[in-house]
């Protein structure tokens, strides 16, 4: 266990560095340079030199690209082209909000898509199985800026029971959660009732009951610890997903996050900005990426470490 | 391959309700232009105005025809989907047939690079293409396919090793069949089907992915009204006017619902999974 988690922490190194190279040279795709974008159009000549020196654009590009790579690695993120601000100081400052909403619809995926589940998977086969997985289809494929004005309309505006948007507060974190993880508690739903229809069946379910287990217990302690695995698994890899949705998400509810700061990093074109935001989501989902690794080979028995080191 | 499985596609529900969505949606773009000839004239007077007969999705924001608008953006909205995932097909196809039937170093190298354009949250990347690149037709599709081809290349590449060892293939090969040969004419048939399944699936995120897009303002700067856009306008009226952006959203759910729907069939039907 010790020797596959160190190894597999190693591994995401250069990992994390070929990223920070390959978003470093994103803005060699870009047409124009950044110092039109600084300068405007009626700079003299002499102006564009200038600034280009001091941007080290004069440089050639493997010479650019390593100066950022190390920057990068060494806390130097550069500054903002508009605002002059440190990009670091400015993610900081946003990291904050986006991991409060992305935990809590993770949370929120959990809390309804399990029971979903579970219940759908009890009753497969009859009409409220039906339901609940032709709904859990309808969440999975309802856009996020679709759900989330919609929410608004009913629970602010008609019912008047929830603020729109309120940082900060309980109340206020209900709506955004529950539009970010409106899909991924379909898709946990559809997951879950899988893995218990396909655990029910086995016959680990059968000797729990016959030993005289109530029905309740093997459901909570046996069903689910399988179940689990695949949930786990699945909230693991769609954490990509949450986090890119959580740009449209914050659009919407004005949320004070990372996906707003690159949003507006995007439409004022401040690539130190972006590029700095496109590292900070990389390497998140790097990490998630790794922690699933970890947890899997820890919730499930059966994955063989001795197959995987070899 | 459809003839092969036709049978065990057409008695399953997923099909006809997937095959029903998107048959609306594709009446819809082909029937749009010829029976909705309302002029993208602006006339204020019916700014916001609700549904009636001969308008049946009512008017946006300028008084223009929804239902018009709405049939432009299923042209869009298709277009994009199948040119997008027609792009990441091929060239992920290819990469993965190339690195799948080669072995070793090679397969190795080019799968590395796969995981790497996997490491990133793809819609970030995609977004951060595609404003970078400047919002039009051209570069949304671009940017999607610049990372959505690495699950076709998984995919192919997967597929090819369970097949290249088989005995037809090493028979083939016995009588003197070029590698070309041998992938177009053996290989390829026999991966089509998990191939055919991917497309269908990926073709709804595609539509999603565009529709995120276009909300954002990142699509098109040329005034096409996508559903996205028709969303994100008709956002700011939802209290006096909810029509405007309830409607396009039901548009794009249906077509994604429509391609999950329909990827759902294929796929339970070639795997036959549980079913």
């Amino acid at each position: 266990m010790l020797v596959y988690t160190v190894r597999r922490i190693l591994l995401t190194f250069p990992l994390v560095v070929v990223v920070v190279a390959a978003v470093g040279s994103l803005i060699y795709v870009v047409p124009g340079s950044p110092v039109d974008l600084i300068l405007g159009d009626y700079a003299t000549e002499a102006d564009r030199l200038e600034l280009m020196r001091s941007l080290g654009l004069d440089r050639s590009f493997l010479e650019q690209l390593s100066t950022y790579v190390q920057g990068v690695l060494q806390g130097d993120w550069g500054v903002s082209l508009l605002s002059g601000q440190s990009v670091l100081e400015s993610l900081m400052l946003h990291i904050t909000p986006t991991l409060i909403l992305t935990l809590s619809s993770m949370l929120c995926a959990v809390v309804f898509g399990v029971p979903i589940g579970v219940y759908a998977a009890l009753h497969k086969g009859k009409w409220l199985d039906s339901i609940l997985m032709f709904g859990s289809l309808l969440l999975v494929s309802m856009p996020n800026f679709w759900l989330g004005p919609l929410l608004i309309l009913i629970f602010s505006l008609w019912l008047d029971l929830l603020p729109v948007t309120e940082f900060g507060t309980l109340r206020g974190m209900i709506l955004p959660s529950v539009t970010l993880g409106g899909s991924l508690s379909g898709i946990v739903a559809r997951m879950t009732r899988e893995s218990v229809v396909v655990s029910i069946q086995q016959d680990f379910y059968v000797t729990a009951l016959a030993k005289g287990l109530s029905r309740s217990r093997v459901l909570w302690c046996h069903v689910l610890r399988h179940a689990s695995i695949h949930v786990v698994s699945i909230i693991g890899l769609q954490f990509g997903a949450l986090l890119t949705v959580a740009v449209i998400t914050e659009a919407i509810f004005d949320w004070p996050g990372l996906g707003t700061l690159m949003f507006k990093a995007l439409s004022e074109r401040d690539y130190p900005l972006v590029q700095g935001c496109v590292i900070v989501f990389s390497m998140s989902y790097i990490l998630m990426n790794l922690l699933t690794d970890l947890v899997y080979v820890k919730v499930d028995p059966r994955v063989d470490l001795y197959d995987i080191e070899n | 391959m459809i003839l092969k499985y036709w049978k065990r596609i057409v008695v399953q529900h997923n099909f006809w309700f997937g095959s029903l969505l998107i048959g609306m949606i594709v009446t819809l773009a082909l029937v749009g232009g010829a029976f909705f000839p309302y002029s993208p004239e602006v006339t204020l007077s019916r700014r916001l105005g609700y549904p009636e007969w001969s308008h049946p999705f009512g008017f946006d924001l300028y008084g223009r025809d929804l239902l018009s608008g709405c049939a432009l953006g299923a042209q869009v909205s298709l277009y994009i989907a199948l040119s997008t995932v027609f792009i990441s097909l091929s060239v992920g196809t290819c990469w993965g047939c190339i690195a799948g039937y080669t072995g070793g170093i090679i397969d190795n190298m080019m799968m590395r690079i796969v995981d790497i354009f996997m490491a990133f949250p793809s819609f970030l990347l995609t977004l951060a293409i595609a404003s970078l690149l400047g919002p039009n037709l051209h570069n949304v599709i671009l940017a999607i396919a610049a990372t959505g081809w690495t699950s076709f290349a998984r995919v192919a590449r997967g597929e090819v090793l369970a097949v290249r060892r088989l005995l037809y293939v090493e028979a083939s090969r016995s009588i003197g069949a070029s590698h070309l040969r041998l992938i177009t004419v053996h290989l390829l048939p026999a991966i089509l089907a998990p191939l055919l399944i991917t497309a269908t699936f990926s073709i709804s995120g595609v539509m999603i992915v565009e529709a995120s897009l276009s909300f954002l303002g990142l699509a098109s700067a040329d005034h096409l009204p996508t559903w996205g856009r028709l969303l994100s306008q008709g956002r700011a009226y939802i209290y006096d006017a909810p029509h405007l952006s309830f409607i396009p959203g039901i548009l794009i759910m249906f077509g994604v619902l429509g391609f999950n729907f329909l990827g759902d069939a294929l796929r339970d039907s070639v795997f036959n999974s549980g079913k």
